[in-house]
């Protein structure tokens, strides 16, 4: 029996005369049982969104990278194109005799582009890591330019 | 109980943006540990609560979502194998770890044939 098996669908599936056992079986294996819903709600993906940010002066990327460390991210500007590559690190290793009763963390190796909404001074780009959300700050090329041109209409 | 389990999932609410962290689970001879993703909230932002065996993780991130601020939240039901008073954690690059040790009666014990 799957030891993530929700403690309420558990005893659904289980007749009332196996009760017992189950709870034996339970208090055995189960030290932490997971309450949260059966299925991950979108709110999950938004804890590994990129947001871009335009201000007048310059670019704010954020990307959630928890788990990372700085060495192992790597930024790249080329024109208007930002991509982000990051590789963590499995918590378990080789001689770590410990077994995964549960494992949503997917993501060990990492890349994303993103076109920026705005010509930017890569060369001058700054980025940091902090609380596991990577900042990429880039300068405007012109700042303070409109984002938008009229089209006049002969 | 069973109410109770029905009301712990995460409500948003008009003030945050309720997000579940994924969650990593090891299980060692020791204890459980789980690792929660957190990003954007650190030592000073969260608050581990256990109360009746159930334990909620209260996580206030940096990152805004539709306009509101993040809370990462999560509840767990912890079994009488949890040893809930010795329970630590710690927070780095956005992660949280927590260690769950298990009490004597639900630790391995071998027994010798004689």
């Amino acid at each position: 029996m799957n030891m993530l098996a929700r403690i309420r669908n558990a005893e659904e599936l289980l007749p009332s005369t196996l009760g017992g056992l189950h709870e034996l079986f339970r208090s055995m294996l189960d030290q932490v049982t997971d309450l949260g819903p059966e299925w991950l709600p979108e709110g999950s993906a938004a804890g590994r969104a990129l947001t871009v940010e335009t201000s007048e002066k310059e670019v704010t990327v954020k990307l959630p990278l928890p788990g990372c460390e700085s060495k192992n991210i790597d930024v790249e500007v080329i024109g208007d194109q930002l991509t982000i590559h990051a590789a963590r690190t499995e918590v378990k290793d080789e001689n770590d005799k410990r077994h995964y009763i549960r494992r949503e963390r997917s993501f060990m190796d990492y890349q994303e582009s993103v076109l920026l909404p705005v010509k930017v001074r890569g060369h001058e780009a700054k980025a940091s890591y902090v609380d596991g959300i990577l900042t990429v700050t880039l300068p405007r090329e012109n700042p303070g330019s409109p984002d938008s041109h009229v089209v006049k209409v002969d | 109980m069973d109410n109770e389990v029905l009301n712990t999932e995460p409500q948003p609410t008009e003030e945050v943006r309720v997000v579940m962290p994924l969650v990593d689970i090891l299980d060692g001879d020791d204890g459980v540990t789980i690792y929660f993703e957190v990003p954007g909230a650190n030592s000073k932002t969260v608050d581990i609560e256990v109360k009746n065996r159930i334990m909620t993780i209260s996580a206030a991130s940096s990152l805004r979502r539709d306009g509101l601020p993040v809370v990462f939240k999560r509840n767990f039901r912890l079994s009488d194998g949890a040893d809930i008073e010795n329970i630590t954690a710690k927070t780095q690059d956005g992660v949280l770890t927590l260690n769950i040790p298990k009490s004597e009666r639900a630790k391995v014990h071998k027994i010798q044939v004689q």
